[in-house]
């Protein structure tokens, strides 16, 4: 999955799901589309933004 | 002063404790039956501690009494005790969240308590694997105490200790004090050592200080401050002094943050903010309006994901002996981010850390509540931390103090927020803020 050009929170879902499929979960754990929801949204979010190239990870 | 047996010696303060048992006004003994007998009598009803041995309290307690009566004093906690949070590894005690083996070695926090003379009541309820532990409310047994450091805020709140030591990943320091009306601080990330805690995600935990004052606070953390080589994480810079010496402060500079956080707020809270800012400001307090940078809407994903890939890589260990850590909707879904998406979250909050320390310039602190309002009924969850998880993230210093109380009697946890590694002037602000607001009496419970 990409991070930039910026994501939408629908393509990062369709992704997770696609990735989730792949791992045959039988059966799926409770409450995993509200999981994969909650990340999509996250990612989409970080995704938004562009740093200039310079800015170095914080890995305290 | 109070004599033992008496409920009164177990509402004094660490400060008015440790002169105490300095002077020979009370023996460490005393001490340990007072708060014994707090938890006596209270216990069945909060359920704070996991793990309480009286007979080894009592051990401990003969022995801090005698070298007191020698004029032998450890240091600035003997005969003080304290309630650790179970996360803590204890010499000869399970950690649940590790596993049933005995640990061997104690947490370094622990080991500087001991060195300091703190007598270690026990250890303290959080929850276990995403269940929550018994633990209730001392202001009201139908509410949550929050979490996870759930026994160490009901049992400060109900006296039954004076101190305890808690850990904050998300907001799990603060708001159980704030929940149940007493002060905590989580320090600036790598002021405390955390060798010895069970870890939930590597780079947001905090080792954090419960008490009844910020002056109680202040001197454990004068105590447990400082570098330690066996965490890598810990900072170079020595332990702070333990006075804050407030009467000698102006009053400080005070933003009123007015982004991002207003949206979360019950108008009870919005209400005990603007109190608090009106009282400050008749107090000689410098208020401002504060915007954080538009970037700060990323912080919650950065937590998030960050958090996320720590915590898996944290429980796959766990998952060989227990596959059904590996199996949950959350491991699932932590086991999809992208490594890209993990660094690009990592470049942001270097941005964030640096961005937002731009508004330290015109304060001192930084005026927020710890959670949305009081603590919400039930058991089931300990509550938002929507307001916690920035400073958790960005690991700038944090404390609350009293806010008031909510119409139905419940506490309300004003949070003030310092600019990195400025910890002992946040402590002071928290002082101040003390003198200003007063505190809360113990809870009606008894």
């Amino acid at each position: 999955m990409r991070v930039h050009p910026t994501v939408t929170k629908d393509e990062v879902y369709r992704w997770l799901e696609q990735q989730t499929q792949q791992l045959e979960l039988n059966p799926p754990p409770a409450n995993l589309d509200s999981a994969l929801a909650q990340l999509a949204e996250a990612m989409a979010t970080v995704s938004a933004v562009v740093l200039p190239d310079d800015v170095e990870p914080l890995f305290p | 002063m109070a004599k033992p047996g008496t409920p009164e010696l177990a509402r004094l303060t660490v400060v008015e404790l440790a002169s105490s048992i300095a002077q020979g006004e009370l023996t460490p003994s005393e001490v340990a039956e007072a708060y014994l007998g707090r938890i006596d009598l209270l216990e069945d009803r909060v359920q704070a501690w996991s793990h309480l041995d009286p007979d080894s309290v009592r051990a401990d307690a003969a022995i801090l009494t005698a070298e007191a009566a020698r004029g032998q004093f450890r240091g600035p906690l003997h005969g003080i005790p304290i309630g650790i949070k179970d996360e803590f590894h204890m010499a000869g005690l399970v950690t649940q969240m590790a596993g049933p083996e005995i640990q061997r070695e104690d947490a370094a926090a622990i080991t500087r308590l001991r060195a300091a003379g703190a007598l270690i009541m026990g250890k303290t309820h959080m929850p276990i694997d995403g269940v929550n532990p018994p633990t209730r409310n001392p202001w009201n047994l139908a509410h949550t105490p929050g979490g996870t450091s759930s026994g160490s805020g009901a049992a400060v709140s109900a006296r039954m200790v004076p101190v305890a030591l808690g850990e904050q990943t998300a907001g799990s320091n603060l708001r159980p004090a704030a929940f149940c009306g007493i002060d905590a601080f989580k320090p600036t990330f790598g002021r405390i050592s955390r060798f010895g805690v069970y870890p939930f995600s590597y780079s947001h935990d905090h080792v954090g200080i419960i008490g009844l004052t910020m002056a109680d606070v202040a001197l454990v953390f004068s105590l447990l401050a400082g570098p330690d080589p066996r965490d890598p994480t810990t900072l170079p810079e020595p332990a702070p002094p333990a006075d804050l010496e407030v009467e000698t402060m102006r009053p400080p500079r005070v933003g009123v943050i007015r982004n991002f956080f207003p949206e979360h707020t019950e108008p009870v809270m919005h209400q005990a903010i603007e109190a608090a800012v009106a009282r400050f400001r008749t107090a000689g307090a410098e208020i401002r309006d504060v915007f954080l940078p538009p970037d700060f809407a990323t912080i919650w994903a950065i937590h998030r994901l960050v958090g996320g890939v720590e915590a898996l890589s944290i429980q796959s260990g766990r998952s060989a002996s227990d596959p059904g850590l590996s199996r949950s909707a959350s491991a699932v879904a932590n086991s999809l981010i992208p490594a890209s998406y993990y660094v690009h979250a990592q470049r942001l909050r270097r941005h964030l850390h640096t961005e937002v320390q731009g508004v330290f310039t015109e304060v001192d602190a930084l005026l927020l509540s710890v959670a949305p309002g009081a603590a919400p009924k039930g058991l089931d969850s300990t509550g938002d931390t929507t307001m916690l998880r920035p400073w958790s993230c960005l690991g700038y210093p944090a404390i609350t103090v009293n806010g008031g109380l909510s119409p139905d009697d419940l506490p309300l946890g004003l949070q003030l927020v310092g600019r990195p590694m400025a910890d002992y002037q946040l402590l002071r602000v928290g002082a101040w803020a003390e003198s200003v607001l007063g505190r809360l009496p113990s809870p009606p419970i008894g």
